[in-house]
């Protein structure tokens, strides 16, 4: 059964031992997940632990709403506060080992392969609420409405947000287009 | 120059490239379900004993039966009035009792009383919140839920007094950001109960699902002016100057024909409904395309509207957010306002911060004084403009460069306060010719910004901050001193 056909409305709870539930939203979100942690914090690895701790968090809390649009809602922003707090240096001792096996670093493979190195550089040097806002804008291609309840800020706040982030993006891309042009004499 | 446009392509290629470069999540899943295995899950109650469930059983069985009783007399009720609209009463909201919430769009009435809207993990699009402690405990008094919530949801609000609110739901495809149509919903009892008014055909929002636009007014517990922004192909249109006067030509919900589009009603177009009934009927004022070239058709294209404010019949002002700088919302009029009750409308001068995209906040009026303040972003400015004729002729005080309020509210046309992002507050009885710094709001610095203020009088004033968690504060003594509210979660209507 998928989760979004389960006939709990918002707000209502999951039972406590029931994880069939639980599956499906790992299989659909997870790697939605992964990137969206990724994004806010560059490391995939790091990227890795988070979301395995923030869905840890969310099956043991018992206030997980079950729909899935709100259990993505509830999904990331426990993702952002943990890596908020990764990058207040709290969260790495927090955080439970997972011995992964060993991967092409996929930061070195996408940014090979990326088409737009700049874009991606810009990206990291934005605040952590502005690449979350532009993340969820941009790549995950939700409306202001739907990112302000993720981000669980009003709307015209994550449309600053995204305005300044934008600003930001053009002035660095702008630089980075300035120091690459050579003067011809 | 990177234009918008390009560094959005950009942006959106990127994200492409990310999705096909990103590895496969096979494993990571699976640690996930493997630790999701071995991991309890809070219980949510105590362990219940055999007698404890037989006494709950029981109690569960007697709730019922007066349900069953209370929801039958109230049918017998509801069948006697009128068929349309249809009184409803709210469903129990308990399931959200306890969730932790962050406030928004508060509107004290008393400085006991008030409304907001709630945001938090499981709370719903169109919830409402209500307070009579001053902001200690607050109880859900939402509208009956919607029959699919995500289709649904609260796109604009007016508070009017303790008993009295609109809410503008919007229900849509395929969400509730998209709009299929407006539903005004309206209590007059606190939200104990509700009722539904008229629905208003819609289409999907303008300015790229970016914004409400949407904004509803009302000027007593009758007299009610609804602003709808929308980008149709269907919705019927038709131009300012065709709209024959006196209205009443299109009335929502009715069967009055519903004229067919055309290829040229393709496009924005902004219209202008009123009630005076309480919200229960609608009539469309004007409708103005915004290839009709009018002021409400062309003002501010791209911004969201922040306000619809009405001082009488026949003076209002809509006002403009334009900070989202879409498209090209720097040097934009941000305020229009109408003098013959909304059937037609002028814009005022821009707020003269070169270059900025500005947000204009909805108008404060005394007789004949009047104070209509804004916020400019690029340029980094706020002040307001100001009338002494009752809003025939304004003018502007801006206030020193670099000096930016993130919230301001005035209680009258002359006195006011306002908070820049220090957390500084500040407090004019000029309008707003000169500040006097008064207090500090300490929580405003960190993260976030204070993003609303209200005062009730000269002593007692809220605030609202944009994070997560508790972000609710208060003053007893005109901003001098500020303290936290420790708001209760979300409860159980009694």
């Amino acid at each position: 059964m998928r989760a979004g056909e389960r006939p709990e409305a918002r707000g209502t709870w999951l039972k406590t031992d029931d994880r069939s539930w639980f599956e499906p939203l790992v299989r659909s979100l997870g790697r939605p997940a992964w990137k969206y942690a990724f994004v806010l914090v560059h490391d995939l690895d790091l990227a890795q632990d988070l979301v395995q701790e923030a869905f840890a968090k969310v099956w043991a809390s018992a206030n997980t709403p079950s729909e899935e649009v709100e259990f993505r809602r509830y999904l990331y922003r426990t993702i952002a506060n943990l890596a908020h707090n990764y990058r207040r240096q709290q969260v790495r001792s927090a955080l439970h080992p997972v011995t992964a096996p060993a991967l092409i670093d996929p930061i070195d493979e996408v940014d090979r392969r990326a088409s737009d190195k700049l874009v991606r550089a810009a990206l990291r040097g934005l605040g952590g609420r502005e690449r979350e806002a532009i993340y969820l804008r941009y790549y995950e291609d939700l409306s202001f409405a739907e990112s302000a309840r993720i981000m669980g800020a009003p709307q015209v706040t994550i449309r600053v947000i995204v305005h300044r982030a934008l600003g930001k993006l053009r002035r660095q891309l702008q630089a980075n287009v300035s120091e690459d042009m050579v003067a011809i004499p | 120059m990177i234009t918008q446009r390009e560094l959005e392509g950009r942006l959106q290629a990127d994200a492409r490239e990310l999705d096909r470069d990103f590895p496969r999540a096979d494993k990571v899943e699976l640690r996930i379900l493997a630790r999701a295995a071995v991991t309890p899950r809070e219980e949510r109650r105590r362990a219940l004993t055999l007698k404890r469930e037989l006494a709950l059983a029981g109690l569960f069985v007697v709730t019922v039966a007066l349900l069953a009783v209370g929801v039958g007399r109230l049918r017998e009720l509801t069948h006697r009035a009128p068929a349309h609209p249809t009184p409803t009463v709210r469903s129990s909201p308990g399931s959200a009792a306890g969730i932790p919430f962050e406030l928004s769009t508060v509107k004290m009435v008393t400085p006991t009383i008030g409304w907001a809207r709630p945001l938090g993990h499981g709370i719903g699009p169109d919830d409402v919140v209500y307070t009579t402690d001053g902001g200690q405990h607050w109880k859900l008094v939402s509208p009956p839920a919607s029959a699919n919530e995500t289709k649904a949801g609260t796109v604009a609000t007016y508070f009017l007094d303790a008993r009295h609110a609109w809410l503008v739901r919007s229900i849509g495809s395929p969400g509730w950001w998209a709009p299929a149509r407006l539903m005004i919903l309206r209590t007059a009892d606190a939200g104990r109960t509700w009722t539904t008014g008229d629905e208003i055909p819609a289409r999907a929002f303008a300015g790229d699902g970016f914004g409400v636009a949407a904004a509803v007014f009302f000027l007593d517990e009758q007299r009610g002016w609804l602003f709808v922004e929308v980008q149709t192909n269907q919705q019927p249109v038709t131009s300012e100057a065709n709209t024959p006067p006196g209205l009443a030509h299109f009335v929502a919900g009715t069967n009055a024909p519903i004229p067919q589009p055309t290829n040229n009603d393709r496009g924005l177009t902004r219209t202008i409904y009123t009630t005076a009934d309480g919200g229960l009927h609608w009539s469309r004022l004007v409708a103005a395309p915004q290839s009709g070239g009018s002021v409400l058709g062309t003002i501010a294209i791209g911004c969201a509207a922040s306000g619809l404010t009405f001082a009488s019949l026949d003076v209002g002002w809509l006002t403009f957010d334009c900070t989202n700088n879409q498209p090209g919302g720097a040097n934009l009029p941000v305020v229009a306002d109408t003098h013959n009750g909304g059937l037609s409308w002028n814009s005022l001068p821009p707020p003269p911060v070169s270059g900025a995209n500005c947000n204009a906040l909805p108008p404060t009026f005394r007789r004949n004084l009047g104070v209509l303040p804004f916020t400019c972003y690029n340029g980094g400015r706020s002040g307001n403009y100001f009338t002494g004729d009752g809003g025939l002729t304004w003018s502007v005080n801006l206030l020193p460069e670099f000096k930016f309020f993130s919230a301001i509210d005035f209680i009258d046309a002359k006195t006011g306060w306002a908070v820049d992002g220090n957390g500084d507050v500040y407090h004019t009885t000029n309008s707003g010719r000169n500040w006097t710094m008064v207090g500090r709001l300490a929580a405003a610095s960190g993260p976030g910004q204070i993003e609303s203020l209200q005062f009730l009088d000269s002593k007692v004033g809220f605030a609202t901050k944009n994070v997560f968690g508790p972000n609710y504060y208060r003053t007893t003594d005109g901003g001098r001193t500020w303290a936290a509210v420790q708001a209760a979660p979300v409860g159980n209507q009694p």
